[in-house]
This record gives C-alpha cells, structure tokens and sequence, in this order.
C-alpha cells in the first residue's frame, strides 16, 4: 500500500515521490507551491471530521484537501 | 518614456501594500474588461518624471490556475515596454526564488524586490543580496513596503531602468522545475544563513489556534465579539449620528418656507441619505474586525477551520468573509465573493450573501420583536426577545446553507472545487494602512449604497408625495398618493399572508430599502414626525399592537427574513455577475420563500 500525504503523521517527514494517474493540473499546480519529486515535507497540522491538511513544504505552510492529498504519493524519511 | 512598472509576485509577498506605497493616492482602480477582476494602476513620481505601475494579480507560477492569475500572465508576455519588479518575502526565499527564476523566460528586465526584509531579520534570517545579485544578474534590492523610506534604493533602480531601457538580463534557465529548485537550494546555500526551525511563534500559535476543538471554539468565540460589536457598540456612533441628521432636518425645516420644495429636502434627501450614513459605524467596525483577521493572517485560519463545513454544501473554506461581511451589509459581501475562484461557488456565495440578516433589517426587527415578543427573562441574562432576534438570524443561515446546497446540486453543480491555501506566517497589523484601509472602504460604501439610496429616496417621496390629497381629505394623507394607491391595489396579493394595505403601501419604499419600512409605517399611520424616536418608536409599536394580530406581526418578521428588498444589492449583484440573470434569480427564490414563509407562519399563529 502506498502512502500518500493524506496519511501524513505529525513528527515525522516525508519524501514526495510521484503524483497520482489523473492529476496533470494537479501537478502542475502544486509543483509551483514546492511539491516536486525528492522534496522533504512534513505535516504542520491535521484536521478532524475530513477537513483539509497543512503540510510544511520549502519553508511555507499549505493547506488543502484530503482529496488533493491523495493525489501526492510519499516516502516516509525519518 | 510611456513604460510600465509590472509588479508582480506569489501571494502574501506584501506587493499590494509596496503598490500603495509606492503610489500613494495616485492610483485609478476599474476592472478589466469582462471580468470582475480589479485593474490597479497607479503612477510613481521618480525626480520629475510619471512611471506608471500596475499591480497584477499574485500568481506562484506562469501556469495560470484561474481568471486572474491568466490575467497576470498574459499581461506579464504582452508586447511592452515593460520592467517588471518581482516582489519576494525575504522569509519564503525558498519558495520564492524558483518564481523569480522562471520570470527570465519572460525576457523582460527584472528587479528583484526583497520586500519584509525587517520580518527576515528579527528572525535572524541574513541575505547577502548582492551576492544574490551576482548570482542572479538582475539588481536585488531589500525593502520594507510599509516604511516610505525604506525605498529610495529600489526607485534609484527602476529611474535607471526607466530611463535606459536595456536588454533583459539573461537569466539561468532550466527544464524542470526539480533542476531549478536544486539551483534555488544551491543558490540559497551562498548567500542566506538562518536557523533552521523557521517561524516558531506562528507554529506555536496555530498549534492553538488551528487544534480542531479549541481552535474551533475560539474562533466562535471572535465571530461572537465581531457580532456583538457590530450589533451593540456601534449603537452609540449610530445614534450620535442619528440625532445629528434629525437634528439637521430640524433646522433646514425652520430655515425654509414649508411646501414641497421643503419637504423634499428634509423628508426625501435629508431623511434618505441620513439612512445610509447610520449604518457607517457598522460597516466600519466590521472592515476594521475584517482587517485585523485579514493582515494578522488569522482569516485563513478561519477558513481552514471553516472549509470541511463548507464543502458540504458545496462552497469552500474562502467563502466565510463574503458571508461574515454580509451580516453587516451585503454591499461589500457580494463583493468580497471575488476572492472565490471557482465560479459556480462564487455564484453560489452571492445567491446567499442576502439571507445572511443585514443590519437594515434591524430596525424592522426591533419593531416587531419589540411589540410582540414579550420581554420575559428565559435564562439568565437571556430573555424572549433576545432569543427571537438570535432566532432570525440563525433562520436566515439556516435558509442559506439550504438553498447552497440545492443550487450546488442543480444549477450550480460543479466539482468540489479545490481548497489549495498558504498559510501565511502570522504578522503584526500596521496601523497606518488599517486607517487608510479602512477610509477607502468607507467612501466605497457611501458612494455605492448612497448612490442608489439617493435615487430611491427622490422616487419615493415623489411617490409618496403625488398626488397631493386635498385638505378635507380624511384618512391619512398617503392614502391618496401613489404610493398609497398602488398598496391598496396590491392589497389582496398580501391577504392570504395577514398583510393589510397599510402594510403593503409601507412594503413599497421597504422594497428598495429595507430599512425605510419603519417610517413609511410611520407614515401611514399618520403619526407626526416627532424630533424624539423613541415617541415615534413607541407610539408606532403601540398602533401595530392595537391594529394587528400576533399572527401578523409574525408573518411580516418572517417575510423580512427572506424578502428581496434591497435595490443596491442588486445593483452590486448584477454588476458582479455580469448581467440581469442571476440578480433575477436571486429576487425570486427570495421572494418565494418570503411569501411561502410568511404564509405558514400565519396560519400557524392565526
């Protein structure tokens, strides 16, 4: 099973290694806010009931939804 | 030299507060054509000469995701002679200098604004910016946007460039953005040294502030306190200025010969714009709540905690601030749905940004409440006619998260929409630019609201005035006016809901102002227009107790909740929107569901 930042845990870091089939503009999107391949990320603070995710990337904190989480598969570093 | 400044930027990088600092008051604002997207140009004065500057929408990269980030785009390639000044937070380098890398493929000269460079310092963030210079090949100059002072560097370099338009500087390029960003690490690694456990206070603070529990809680905590500012302490600036009008129409009433002309400038003007300046100190005080969370960067907090909600009725997280500013007026809420990107979820804002009870609606609410609603203590400090007024409101949201989630399900379908947000690290408010802020607001909502108000007014009193009832007449005098007329035609539409003709003549000016109902009530019941309110206020609740049933007077506050009664509303939507449709829309749900909830109201209290 692979990992995505959707199952981001806090106090640990992540490595982003691809991105999901069907998520060109995704990628490209996220690619401009640091989300690149090799890059080390790690969450900043979770929500509950399903709401959005902020993820620590190249200095800054992003926050978005579970959906566009799944689309971004990890590597867990530690 | 008929050249351009572009600036530009990623999003929280300060380059609108460098725009106005650099410009001052020298700026002219529109939109650009076809779109709600705001235009600014303004105009730095370097020595003797005019440059003119635009302030283009923030992207983080030259792949537009929306309307307005194409427009940056598209104005950035246009055939120019441009220079383009990228604006960077010194503290986001990382981020950032990717962007500024990518801008050479424009091939346009670049300089390089390294703006919050006070912020990068107090956090022990050293840049050596002309080793940045160096490696870049374009001039990096460090700024602080709020502090005039702090620019003279930057504008020594745009004079030059200005005046010596040269070929743009070549800029390292490269295939990948993983390749670039490696150079930007490589790059970073020279020339900046900083420690490396980044922003602590903000960290610190959301682990608070963003926890899902007790951030959620303090959150309703402030939008408590925003409420009861807005509804309670501007009372006393609303009533200084509500005395203040009266007292002015009391003199221009002794100073001019009674008869129309007279009249029509203490009942129509004078009364009419009166109207809307009231309500200032309300919209101030929300633009200043408004601020604060905006620049502190509290209000994406906000919209983190809000969005999970939101999305199951198919907006997003961002739409809280049209809402939240609609609860003072929806004026600036229809307008402030622009930072939706979505479209059908920006629609969607602006189709519910009136149920959200307004403060014109207040005066109705006091009215009926007062005069229906016993004013027993429930529970503590909570009595019958608070939890009434809380009631409205709450329907009024109630009725709004219903009809989003069926015009998102219908009409309006479209994807969840995407909710990619920055958080921004968290920063002190400048006081000087709230003011200013807060200034430009204002003159924004009397120029808009009175503009149409002003109108409203002059065609009320005319019809209100016309034609004049002979001095034998007698019933009330408004009764042989148009307006009268037209109420008493009207009247059997209103029967099945419990309104008689006094209440449909008083409904007419109230639908295009929903406060003018009070006074054309007023008016129909032939009550002299005292100086002092509160006569007029209780002589007025005593005739609606006398002359009406319990059932009617909940019928109408029902109808209030929902009715469409607000012609600059419209106005504002239809402009937003681009044409009549969605504004028509948007009056005949309203309408509906005011005449099919005043209806069941009354046949459950007659």
């Amino acid at each position: 099973m692979s990992l995505t930042l959707a199952n981001a845990k806090k106090q640990k870091t992540y490595q982003v290694s691809s991105y999901s089939a069907d998520s060109e503009s995704t990628q490209r999107q996220f690619e401009c806010l640091g989300f690149v391949k090799g890059e080390e990320v790690s969450l900043y603070q979770t929500s509950s009931f399903g709401g959005p995710l902020a993820i620590n990337v190249r200095g800054s904190v992003i926050a978005m939804r579970l959906s566009d989480a799944e689309q971004i598969f990890v590597k867990e570093l530690s | 030299m008929s050249s351009s400044v572009l600036l530009i930027g990623q999003p929280n990088c300060g380059k609108t507060t460098l725009f106005n600092t650099l410009t001052g008051s020298l700026q002219k604002t529109g939109n650009y054509p076809g779109v709600t997207v705001e235009r600014k140009r303004g105009t730095l004065l370097l020595d003797e000469r005019k440059v003119e500057v635009v302030d283009l929408p923030g992207i983080y990269g030259l792949e537009p995701n929306s309307i307005d980030e194409k427009i940056s785009v598209e104005r950035l390639k246009e055939n120019n002679i441009d220079t383009i000044l990228a604006v960077v937070d010194t503290t986001q380098l990382k981020r950032s200098l990717g962007f500024i890398l990518e801008l050479g493929a424009i091939n346009k000269p670049i300089v390089v604004a390294l703006n919050m460079s006070d912020i990068a310092e107090s956090r022990s963030i050293k840049v050596d910016h002309e080793a940045l210079q160096k490696k870049l090949g374009v001039p990096v100059v460090p700024v602080v946007a709020t502090k005039k002072n702090s620019l003279e560097s930057l504008k020594k370099v745009i004079s030059f460039y200005d005046q010596n338009p040269t070929k743009p500087q070549q800029i390292k390029a490269f295939d990948t953005v993983k390749e670039r960003l490696d150079y930007v690490d490589e790059v970073l690694s020279e020339v900046v040294s900083a420690p490396t456990d980044g922003d602590r206070i903000s960290r610190k603070l959301d682990a608070i502030l963003l926890h899902p529990i007790f951030g959620t809680l303090i959150f309703a905590a402030i939008l408590l306190v925003v409420f009861q500012s807005i509804f309670t302490f501007s009372s006393i600036p609303m009533d200084f200025i509500e005395g203040s009008i009266e007292s002015l129409g009391a003199f221009v009433s002794s100073v001019l010969p009674e008869g129309l002309f007279q009249s029509f400038i203490v009942d129509g003007l004078i009364a009419g714009v009166g109207s809307v300046l009231v309500f200032l100190p309300q919209i101030i005080m929300l633009f200043f709540f408004i601020y604060l969370m905006e620049s502190t960067g509290y209000m994406t907090r906000a919209a983190f905690l809000l969005d999970r909600g939101m999305s199951l009725i198919g907006l997003q997280g961002k739409s809280f601030v049209p809402l939240l500013s609609s609860f003072a007026c929806a004026i600036p809420g229809v307008m402030a749905a622009r930072t939706i990107k979505d479209e059908r979820q920006r629609l969607t804002t602006i189709l519910i940004a009136p149920l959200m009870a307004c403060s014109a609606r207040l005066p109705v609410y006091v009215l009926l409440i007062g005069a229906f609603v016993p004013a027993t203590t429930v529970f503590g400090f909570l009595t019958a006619q608070g939890l009434a007024m809380f009631g409205l409101f709450a329907f009024g949201v109630v009725a709004a998260i219903v009809i989003a989630f069926l015009f998102r399900k219908t009409t309006l379908k479209g994807n969840s929409g995407s909710f990619v947000m920055e958080l921004p690290s968290y920063k002190m408010p400048d006081l000087r630019l709230m003011a200013v802020f807060l200034w430009k607001k204002s003159m924004n909502f009397l120029k808009k609201a009175g503009g149409y108000i002003f109108w409203v007014s002059v065609t009320l009193w005319f019809l209100a005035t016309f034609p004049q009832a002979p001095t034998d007449y007698d019933q009330p005098d408004i009764t042989y006016s148009y307006a009268g007329r037209i109420g008493k035609f009207i009247e059997p539409v209103f029967e099945p809901i419990g309104f008689d003709w006094r209440i449909s003549t008083g409904l007419i000016p109230g639908f295009a102002a929903r406060e003018v109902m009070v006074s054309a009530l007023a008016t129909v019941y032939a009550l002299d227009d005292s100086d002092d309110e509160d006569v007029v206020q209780k002589s007025l609740t005593e005739k609606i107790q006398s002359s009406w049933s319990l059932a009617t007077g909940m019928a109408l506050l029902v109808w209030y909740i929902f009715s469409p009664q607000c012609l600059a509303t419209f106005m504002v939507a239809k402009k937003e929107t681009g044409g009549w449709k969605w504004p028509a829309v948007m009056f005949f749900y309203m309408l509906a569901l005011a005449y099919i909830g005043a209806f069941i109201t009354y046949r459950i209290f007659v």
